[in-house]
């Protein structure tokens, strides 16, 4: 049974109901003021009608206000509407049953789910069913779950379905639920039954036109509310990664969907395994927004990059606890320098120079290992992020450990000089080397002092960012007289070149090899083909270089970021068969387009991109879809109905003749008390 | 102008004192009938508050009171066999000096 309003506004006139009220009190009284002996009589008298009269006042009054107040409500057109009876379901013969199985549907109540309540309820009245009537069944949540797409009247086999409906983390599709119901039926009418929590902003409104469609066909749209108790719920709705003490600081904000304050653990679980909680203190939901409260951690020195967590303790939607963002790796970079040229004294070093360019940035940049080549078979991509081998005359026996280094995500910074024969290296670097190597070749005269100059870099090149502000054009004061040629190659793809000299030769080649990248400088580290180490941007640019390969490779260069239920699409630039590992190690399923790979997550957590028995070359940061976790009431789909088709929903019986009536009787009855109301009236001379 | 209840006690004790009592009231008829055309506001020489009236709908209300009070009045007297002279201002002072001389109940109430 419901009441309403055909005229809203009218019920502003009901301010004439304090007229009467207000006349009382602003009456005049008379200036003409006498003197009187028989005062007794006076007051004798008001004390008797006085008693005989207050009972008769206020019966009046009450009379009058509400003969006013009945009169303007009528006018107001009031009506009654009494539920149409339903009629029981299956008349139509076929129904279908929709089931919510988004994430807000796992909200508990008393240890139990709506969603396991809507599949209970769901399964009971399917089983109720007569005979012959068909039943298929939809799942609204995303991604899409199987459930019965055809009529089958079967009820055992279809409550079956319904029990085995898995919970969702995805999206409310009333939409898409009700546009395959509408398909099922074919414009014929039919039942269709919606279990559903009605929560989330705009899902109801969304399927609007779905519902009317479906009405249109004269079918019948059952809702059925589930888990109706109070909203409450807890989310990290943002979490990142930034600058700030020790390592830095992850910064993340909790909302609180509930009526009550809330105090909770908030625990940072990092990509290595680390551990940090805080307690956050979250402010009550109002009717404006949800309480919120933001929060930080300190990361330590050292952390590996990877998709981290922020996870809160919160029994109402569990689903919805934990928030995944993207760790870069934290710390000092600790970078291998394979000395292929050590000269007779250090400053003959063919290293000397990168050294001590590259040293005063140790404390907060890289942690320098200078070896011989010999040392460089320890390499490994677990100790060391980057290599940089230079001027190494046989690099063949160090082959197979730096292809494993690179492939497995380690950096690698090749130079040249006049040990390098471009043979041996191209037998032994293949792998690895952004093109052959041709002949070493000057870039001038040899009778020439000076050398060729190098091109300003790009500076919307990741690796010259640094140098946007100032600094790049430094780059045209470095000279070179002397450099490798490379032989052709195809730029795009794996092979980038970042910096060139004047006449176009390659100065600066990258290449990425699984998930690592290799960078060649095709001269000297040193001074004996170029006086790149005594320019000013020398030791910037390779503090800059080593702090970049060693923070960003490793696969935590690719990072995305992605929502339960909606496609994640990654570049690829390689035609290898790429692999996608999910958060509980699970292989997913991808389907590949031109230089993309497109897959479609579950569930949320750390998405895995790359080859098998490889460090991951990308990660992506799976989150469940915000909108789900506001678990406050929104347009119910009664609602929607009723406006759609407000005949087919309720009787209605307008009231306001039966009110006029009323109100006209209240005013006769009114007068009539007025007419026998006490004779004397001591008051009336206002 | 007071209620019995008020000088009721010291009557009594006139009486057990074996004392003949005689009461003269004089009322004023346009008084206690409230000759006033408009409403207005009368005050007690005596004190007290501000009464406002209407004197066309007291008119009749107040003219029962008096003719209750008198009555009551009357009724005192006689419960303590004293003599009640009521009498119009207006009216021969020769008629109402008898009537309490000869301890003769008279005037009636109006």
């Amino acid at each position: 049974v419901s009441f309403g309003l055909l005229a809203p506004t009218a019920l502003g006139l009901l301010m004439a109901a304090l007229l009467p009220i207000v006349a009382h009190l602003i009456r005049r009284r008379p200036e003409n003021r006498r003197p009187f002996g028989a005062m007794l009589l006076l007051q004798r008298l008001r004390r008797r009608v006085e008693r005989r009269r207050q009972l008769h006042d206020l019966l009046l009054l009450a009379l009058r206000v509400l003969a006013l107040a009945v009169l303007l409500l009528a006018f107001a057109r009031p009506e009654l509407r009494l539920p149409e009876r339903e009629s029981e379901l299956g008349g139509s013969g076929r129904v279908v049953v929709i089931l919510d199985n988004s994430l807000s549907m796992d909200r508990r109540e008393s240890g139990r789910s709506a969603f396991e309540q809507a599949q209970q309820e769901a399964a009971a009245l399917v089983r109720e069913l007569g005979e012959g009537v068909g039943v298929a069944v939809f799942a609204a949540g995303v991604p899409e779950a199987p459930g019965v797409g055809s009529f089958s009247d079967d009820h055992g086999l279809v409550a079956g379905a319904i029990e085995a409906l898995p919970q969702a983390e995805g999206a409310t599709d009333l939409d898409g639920a009700l546009t395959r119901a509408r398909a099922l039926l074919g414009g014929e009418p039919g039942e269709v039954v919606v279990f559903t929590d009605g929560a989330g902003p705009g899902n109801v409104g969304r399927a609007e036109n779905s519902v009317s469609r479906l009405l249109d066909t004269g079918s019948a749209l059952l809702p059925r509310t589930v888990g109706s108790g109070a909203p409450a719920n807890l989310v990290v709705s943002a979490a990142a990664y930034g600058d700030g003490l020790e390592g830095g600081t992850v910064s993340f904000k909790v909302l609180n969907y509930g009526p009550a304050p809330v105090e909770t653990p908030a625990t940072v679980r990092l990509p290595d395994g680390a551990e940090m909680t805080v307690f956050v203190s979250v402010p009550a939901s109002t009717d404006e927004a949800p309480g919120s409260a933001d929060a930080a951690v300190t990361v330590p020195r050292q952390a590996e990059g990877g998709v981290a967590q922020v996870r809160l303790s919160d029994p109402d939607l569990p689903l919805d606890d934990a928030r995944y963002f993207h760790l870069p790796r934290v710390g000092q970079t600790r970078v291998m320098l394979v000395d292929g040229d050590p000269g007779s004294s250090p400053t003959r070093s063919e290293l000397y120079f990168l050294e001590r360019a590259v040293a005063p940035f140790a404390g907060s940049g890289a942690a320098l290992d200078l070896v011989a080549p010999v040392g460089a078979l320890r390499l490994s991509s677990g100790t060391w992020r980057v290599a940089v081998l230079a001027n190494v005359g046989d690099p063949d026996p160090l082959a197979p450990t730096l292809v494993d280094f690179v492939r497995g995500g380690g950096a690698l910074v090749l130079t040249v000089g006049d040990n390098v024969s471009p043979s041996v290296w191209n037998g032994a670097l293949g792998p690895l080397l952004p093109a052959p190597l041709g002949r070493a070749r000057d870039l001038v005269s040899s009778d020439a002092e000076t050398g060729m100059t190098l091109q300003p870099p790009d500076a919307e090149e990741d690796l010259f960012l640094p140098f946007a502000r100032a600094g790049r054009l430094g780059f045209e004061r470095v000279r070179t007289r002397r450099v490798f040629s490379l032989q052709p190659y195809e730029e795009g793809g794996e092979v980038h070149t970042l910096l060139r000299y004047q006449s176009g030769v390659p100065a600066l080649v990258e290449r990425r090899v699984g998930a690592g990248r290799v960078l060649l400088w095709t001269s000297t580290a040193d001074l004996g083909w170029t006086n790149f180490a005594l320019q000013s941007v020398y030791a910037p640019f390779w503090a800059r270089a080593l702090t970049w390969l060693g923070g960003e490779v490793g696969g935590a260069a690719a990072r995305f970021d992605g929502v339960v239920g909606e496609p994640v699409v990654v570049p690829v630039s390689v035609a290898e068969e790429w692999l996608v590992t999910g958060p509980g190690g699970q292989r997913v399923g991808t389907s590949r387009a031109p230089g993309a790979l497109n897959f479609v997550p579950d569930r949320a957590g750390a998405y895995a991109i790359g080859r098998p028995d490889e460090p991951p070359a990308a990660w992506v940061a799976v989150n469940v879809p915000a909108a789900e976790s506001d678990v406050r009431p929104d347009v119910s789909l009664d609602d929607s109905r009723a406006r759609l088709t407000p005949d087919r929903v309720a009787r209605r019986f307008p009231l306001d003749p039966a009110l006029l009536l009323a109100g006209l009787a209240l005013l006769v009855g009114a007068g009539w008390i007025a007419r026998r109301r006490p004779s004397t009236d001591v008051e009336a001379a206002a | 102008m007071e209620a019995p209840e008020v000088w009721g006690g010291a009557l009594d004790a006139l009486v057990q004192r074996r004392a003949d009592l005689r009461a003269v009231q004089v009322y004023d008829r346009d008084e206690i009938g409230l000759a006033f055309a408009q409403p207005l506001r009368l005050y007690s020489p005596e004190g007290g508050a501000d009464e406002t009236l209407d004197p066309a709908a007291m008119r009749a209300g107040v003219r029962e009171e008096a003719r209750r009070f008198f009555g009551e009045v009357r009724a005192a007297m006689r419960r303590r066999r004293g003599v009640h002279v009521l009498a119009e201002a207006h009216a021969p002072l020769a008629d109402l000096v008898a009537n309490v001389l000869l301890g003769r109940e008279a005037g009636e109430v109006p």
